[in-house]
């Protein structure tokens, strides 16, 4: 599944496109510290946060993270979406709780394995 | 130009952290044995206790800077400074306002008290003080500036709260001339401040065992930014203070 579907299909609001919503969704990562995504996101990967400051950009684009999801409803700044879309991050907000989101993508993948 | 021994970031019983027996005397008095010549205290999102704690240092001849660590929105620690009591005072009131309206669990994370000098029981603050304000990171460090303070990001290495792993990288555009490190050295990402060491004391005993030394003409904020630029003279080092205090 790539990104454009499963944000269609779980009903994301859209924040920036991103320049890759035809890349193929590998898997998750969840997580607020910036340092421990640094460390630990890898590429073609959603990452589900509710850290909404504008450093998310830039890790998005170090760890080659497929793109964002905003959980919680937090919403990036448009200061942020701005950078956001300079740097072809796709980014994309959601009313549903971290731990919902992470469930339903889980799902969504894992549909598409079997 | 003048050598002073300073620890710029010391808890008293106000923070739910810092042990009861965190009284401005005790404080004072601690730091008097480790020869400190300037202090500040630092308490998690109030300088309600910075004023009292200046009276007790004025009388052993130990400067003070009035001081709060803000906790933001990211989680973030940032310790910031005001030359007066005043302005300190201010800023307090104003951010006590985008501190979540929960209240402190003294059994979960102990006593938030605020004493006299006598160690007479003045305050109990009802809301939890350890907790993330309304307040992005550089919105706090353009509002601390913007009041004439300084914004100190404090122990950045630290895990959880520190900077570097809350934000994994230092913001864009944020000078920040000073920074407190645990580690002997600053992490690269923090490359462009200078490195200073306090104690990050919440008893006694832990008043001035990491500790700065600027070479400065006076305990100000302004002279703290040209010592971090090392202007005319001007300078810092760090140092260990001598454990668990002299006599």
């Amino acid at each position: 599944m790539n990104l454009r579907e499963l944000a269609a299909t779980l009903g994301w609001d859209v924040q920036s496109p991103g320049a890759e919503p035809e890349g193929h969704v590998l898997g998750g990562y969840c997580g607020d510290l910036l340092s421990h995504a640094l460390a630990n996101a890898k590429p073609g990967e959603i990452w589900i946060t509710i850290q909404h400051h504008a450093n998310i950009v830039a890790i998005a684009q170090v760890t080659g993270i497929a793109g964002v999801v905003l959980a919680g409803g937090a919403r990036a700044a448009d200061a942020v979406v701005e950078r956001a879309k300079e740097a072809g991050v796709a980014l994309y907000a959601s009313p549903d709780s971290a731990f919902v989101l992470c469930g339903k993508i889980h799902r969504a993948l894992a549909a598409e394995r079997r | 130009m003048r050598d002073l021994r300073a620890d710029l970031h010391i808890h008293t019983c106000l923070s739910p952290c810092g042990e009861l027996t965190m009284s401005p005397r005790a404080i004072v008095e601690a730091a008097a044995r480790q020869r400190l010549d300037l202090i500040a205290i630092t308490d998690h999102n109030t300088a309600r206790m910075t004023g009292v704690v200046a009276q007790a240092a004025a009388r052993h001849g130990i400067a003070c800077l009035y001081g709060l660590e803000l906790q933001t929105q990211e989680d973030v620690h940032l310790l910031a400074y005001f030359d007066d009591a005043q302005t300190a005072q201010r800023f307090s009131e104003r951010i006590y306002d985008l501190l979540p309206n929960r209240d402190n669990v003294p059994e979960v994370f102990g006593d938030q008290i605020a004493v006299d000098e006598d160690e007479t029981i003045v305050h109990t603050e009802r809301r939890l003080l350890l907790n993330s304000l309304a307040l992005g990171f550089e919105d706090a460090v353009e509002w601390i500036s913007r009041e004439g303070g300084l914004a100190v990001p404090a122990h950045v290495d630290r895990v959880p709260y520190g900077l570097i792993a809350q934000l994994g990288i230092v913001p864009e555009g944020v000078g920040l001339p000073l920074a407190e490190a645990d580690g002997e050295r600053l992490p690269a990402a923090c490359a462009a401040s200078t490195l200073v060491w306090n104690s990050d004391a919440h008893r006694p005993d832990a008043v001035g065992r990491r500790l700065t030394v600027f070479r400065v003409l006076a305990p100000t904020i302004d002279e703290l930014r040209r010592a971090a630029r090392g202007e005319s003279g001007r300078g810092l080092c760090v140092l260990h203070g001598t454990s668990g205090g002299v006599g």
